[in-house]
């Protein structure tokens, strides 16, 4: 299995995605006093996007087909940013 | 129940606490197989990130949501943003820290920037200042939270100042307290660059009970006193003062949050503590990956009450002045839950204590190695660069510096923070930490980014950090004139700090953060841009931008050049890392690399690298150059390994240069091919067709030929005229097979070049009239008028008379074949142009299609008349009359004629440059 470099383009996307939701003009959309199913609106929709961005975050950095046996060393992410590096210097 | 808290009781809680943090560091230090588990372990690693909540998170944030909603928040949203990004920034700058035995973010930047002892010291300067108000904070909130809880009873809180403990300030006596217990705890190693798998241990397990401690408060207040979330935002709600929290901007607009967002998103790397933690502490970079989600998901669940707890205590203290930053111990207090206040006290103490102790050692080591060491070992009468055991001076000043840090947030707390909330303070310190982030970021993408930049850059981003919120802040606690805010320095409105040149309208938080970062970076940027790097720099550059392509295989990336034998190196290193563990070091790293070591012999550039390394772990990178640069005897680099390191970069360029322009030739090489083949197959089938034609015209005459000869043969009675007629009719054949052969063999050896030439002065006049002559009976025949018009008194010119023969014998008897089939007219003429004689030949027929005027002068293009299907002629005539003109030096050419038929053209010069044709030919 190579790495593709698809990890690093999710990140760059959950990052835009991020920014985006916490920042106005979005943010200015849920910035109300107004209360959703009892809990207050921005309260409800910050923390609410914030998990799924930790969710998003979790689904980027689960190793794949890497079994992690117990012993040896598993392969660091050092050795695929090497190859990702490699591949494509200009994303650094 | 009814507890009041006795200080005896809470101090010694607070005592135990510390013991069991020191135990457990104590416990993992020494134990090898659990040291082993703890440092393979990524939850560990992401618990002692968490280091990032302080009490500013325990205490601070309840306070912050209690006044200003929601707008918290951003110091977690902005960690997280940066830990998305996590392999483009943390693994590079991992990588480059454990490849350069990075020690601190001080350290880091003076790396970077060609180990430059100027820049380490003023990134130590600027980290120590812009610590204190952070420092300070966290002695504020344990000695109030201190006070609140041994005097609060049942549900009265003090209102009165608190008498100070044991005769002084608790504040003082907290401070001090910290800084034995840090120096206790951090000061054990000497060598910083090593883990400290207990200290790490120690940390994630604060990380923990404050995790815990925060949510049993969180807890209580939601489900023990209110009924739940929505009881509490419910109630919440019908007070319009209070839903005002539900929001972040409160109608105050966004430009605070999204400073604050990015304030943070620099502290989580920039602050000397967190870099130290995340980087210099990190067992293996796979673990990062874990941390990644983990931490963020860490500071969302610690999160989770704040807004509860907040709305909790506006709701318990209404009416009542109450600190809103100590609602998380006030608010169980007011419920009487002495024990939940406890646990929270000492949740609060563990947030307040992991920053201090972690902070404290990165700044202290960065006191040591990057501020006093390099002046002490300026210090030449010192003489302290000849001392033989320098571990326990190195111990010392280390020891000193943390107690140093700590009265100096202490005396931040008494000047400035007594009047302020924890956020407002420790938000001082972030904007100072951001500082760093150009340097690092641009440090670790951007290799042209040079020493001169960097220091202007960080210069003047903290000169006005420094003006805009740090001399304020003093200035509003009294301690200097409040003028100084009200009318700028020296009465000058547009020195105003809060409103600097004239800016005004924004909070001073953003305020301060424009400035500086413009400064900052643009000093940075453009300096880098106007100045040079040394070749020491433009090493270091590519060492930490290209740090992937460096990591396999320790590569001979090494800039010393000179000798030194392996005895002086040791006596070296052991002065600072200790002698013992030097020798077994350079033991250990002679087995691996398979060599004996003999103290008289002189090391290579490898061990030099390795000893520099050893080194750099214990005073840091620029000092340990300065050091190992004083034994060797040599140049620190030769221009030429300088230049060998930047031609790799270039070459590549170059290389692919080349490439680009091989790959444009190709594409050339192969248009041109594919013409040429083109060509070629147009050729062929051309071919194709004059074979056909030619075995058909050489069939034609052979069949006659066989005919009559088969007719005389078998009839030998045939009349004497018939017999004639036959002979003829052979013969007529046969002539006719001998000019299409000698037709062909011409081309043929005109185009290979091995024609025989005699050029003589010719009349062309004469030449003319010979040719037509030739051609009269088949002008009789075909019943055709020819016309000469021949100008009188025409020149001789240079040419082969048999040759121009044949031109106007197949140009006429072309113009035959194509001329009118009933009233046929031919005009042959010549007449004297400037340069030569200009013959013409022209016909009444139907003309050259105009596509075709370049074509019929080729071979074996046929032109087909309209009457006959059947081509006339062989394809070759016209070929020939071009091939013979051009050798002449002459052109030819054809036109139409406006009343019909074409007109052939060819020149012929009158002196031929014998030279000049032959460079022709």
């Amino acid at each position: 299995m190579k790495r593709t470099g698809r990890k690093k383009e999710w990140s760059i996307l959950v990052f835009c995605i991020f920014l985006l939701g916490i920042f106005p003009p979005v943010l200015f959309v849920f910035d109300k006093k107004l209360l959703v199913a009892g809990l207050p609106l921005g309260f409800l929709y910050l923390y609410g996007f914030w998990a799924v961005m930790i969710l998003f975050m979790a689904i980027g950095a689960r190793r794949r087909n890497i079994p992690d046996t117990p012993g040896s060393p598993a392969p660091s992410i050092s050795d695929q940013s090497i190859t990702i590096v490699r591949n494509d210097p200009r994303d650094v | 129940m009814t507890l009041v808290m006795s200080s005896g009781l809470v101090i010694t809680v607070s005592f135990l606490y510390l013991g069991l943090l020191f135990a457990i560091a104590h416990y993992v230090d020494t134990r090898a197989g659990l040291k082993r588990i703890l440092s393979r372990n990524p939850y560990i690693y992401t618990l002692s990130i968490a280091v990032f909540c302080t009490s500013w998170t325990f205490y601070g944030s309840v306070g912050r949501a209690a006044t200003t909603g929601l707008d918290f928040l951003p110091i977690y949203l902005g960690p997280t943003l940066v830990f998305v990004l996590w392999s483009f920034v943390w693994i590079k700058i991992i990588r480059i820290c454990k490849q350069r035995r990075i020690t601190s973010i001080a350290d880091f930047i003076a790396s970077r920037y060609g180990k430059s002892t100027m820049l380490g010291g003023l990134v130590t300067i600027i980290a120590v200042v812009g610590i204190m108000p952070y420092i300070s904070l966290q002695l504020k909130s344990i000695a109030t939270s201190f006070r609140i809880l041994i005097t609060s009873s049942g549900g009265l809180l003090p209102t009165t100042p608190v008498e100070p403990l044991f005769f002084v300030d608790t504040t003082l006596v907290v401070a001090v307290a910290l800084a034995l217990f840090a120096i206790l705890f951090g000061t054990r190693h000497i060598d910083a660059s090593e883990h400290h798998e207990g200290l790490v241990a120690a940390i994630a397990f604060e990380s923990v009970v404050k995790l815990l401690a925060f949510l049993t408060v969180g807890g209580f207040v939601t489900y023990g006193i209110f009924n739940g979330f929505t009881d509490i935002f419910q109630r919440a709600s019908v007070d319009p003062s209070l839903s005002q929290l539900f929001t972040v901007s409160q109608g105050q607009g966004y430009s605070l949050w999204m400073t604050m967002t990015l304030l943070s998103m620099a502290a989580i790397i920039c602050l000397p503590r967190q870099f130290y933690i995340t980087a210099v502490e990190n067992p293996d970079e796979g673990y990062v990956r874990k941390a990644t989600w983990l931490f963020p998901a860490y500071l969302l669940v610690i999160n989770i009450f704040v807004l509860p707890i907040a709305i909790g205590g506006r709701l318990a203290f209404a009416g009542t002045p109450a600190d809103a930053d100590m609602f998380v111990l006030t608010v169980p207090l007011y419920y009487d839950h002495g024990f939940i206040a406890l646990f929270a006290f000492l949740g609060g103490l563990s947030a307040a204590t992991s920053m201090v102790i972690v902070a404290s050692i990165a700044l202290s080591t960065m006191v040591c190695n990057d501020l006093v060491m390099p002046v002490l070992l300026r210090w030449k009468w010192l003489n302290i660069s000849r001392n033989a055991d320098l571990t326990g001076l190195l111990l010392f000043i280390r020891r000193a510096s943390i107690l140093l840090i700590l009265v100096l947030g202490y005396g931040y707390y008494l000047f400035a923070s007594e009047s302020h909330s924890l956020v407002t303070i420790g938000l001082v310190s972030f904007a100072a930490a951001a500082q760093f982030a150009p340097a690092i970021i641009g440090g670790i993408f951007w290799k042209d980014a040079n020493f001169k930049g960097a220091l202007t850059g960080l210069l003047c981003g903290f000169i006005l950090w420094v003006y805009t919120l740090l001399l304020p802040s003093l200035a509003q606690s009294g301690w200097l004139p409040i003028s100084f805010i009200e009318e700028g320095l020296f009465g000058i409105n547009l020195l105003k700090p809060y409103a600097l040149f004239g800016l005004d309208g924004f909070d001073r938080l953003t305020h301060a953060l424009f400035w500086s970062m413009v400064f900052n970076i643009g000093c940075y940027w453009i300096i880098s841009l106007l100045t040079q790097q040394t070749a020491l720099e433009r090493i270091q550059a590519k060492l930490f931008v290209d740090v992937f392509e460096h990591s396999e295989g320790e590569r001979d990336n090494s800039y010393w050049k000179g000798s030194v034998t392996i005895g002086d190196l040791q006596q070296l290193v052991g002065r600072f890392v200790g002698v013992r563990k030097v020798a077994d070091a350079f033991d250990s790293f002679a087995r691996d690399k398979k060599i004996n070591l003999r103290k008289s012999q002189v090391v290579d550039v490898q061990f030099l690298n390795f000893a520099e390394k050893l080194l750099a772990g214990s005073i840091g990178s620029a000092t340990a150059r300065v050091m190992v640069g004083s034994i060797v005897k040599g140049e620190v680099v030769s221009l030429d390994e300088v230049y060998r390191i930047l031609d790799e970069t270039s070459q590549v360029i170059e290389y692919s240069h080349k490439l680009e322009q091989k790959s444009t030739e190709l594409e050339e090489a192969t248009a041109q091919l594919q013409m040429a083949n083109a060509r070629l197959k147009e050729l062929d089938s051309l071919k194709d067709d004059f074979l056909s034609m030619v075995s058909h015209e050489l069939r034609t005459p052979l069949t006659s030929l066989r005919a009559f000869g088969e007719i005389l043969q078998d009839n030998p009675n045939v009349s004497l005229a018939e017999r004639k007629q036959f002979l003829g009719i052979i013969i007529n054949e046969s002539e006719r097979l001998t000019r299409l052969i000698d037709q062909l063999l011409d081309l043929a050896k005109m185009e290979a070049g091995r024609m025989d030439w005699s050029l003589a002065d010719v009349d062309a006049c004469q030449v003319i009239r010979e040719a037509v002559g030739t051609l009269d009976a088949l002008i009789l025949e075909n019943n055709i008028k020819l016309d000469l018009q021949l100008a009188p008194g025409l020149p001789k010119i240079r040419a082969d008379r048999d040759q121009l023969m044949q031109v106007i014998i197949n140009l006429v008897s072309n113009a035959i074949k194509f001329c009118d089939q009933d009233a046929g007219e031919i005009l042959v003429a010549a007449k004297e142009q400037e340069t030569g004689l200009l013959i013409s030949v022209e016909d009444n027929g139907i003309g050259v299609p105009a596509p075709l005027k370049e074509k019929i002068f080729e071979r074996f293009h046929q032109s087909h008349s309209v009457a006959q299907e059947k081509p006339q002629g062989s394809g070759l005539g016209l070929a020939i009359c071009r091939q013979i003109v051009t050798y002449l030096d002459g052109r030819i050419w054809v036109e139409n004629k406006t009343e019909g038929g074409a007109r052939f053209y060819f020149t012929i010069p009158f002196e031929q440059d014998e030279e000049l044709r032959q460079i022709a030919e």
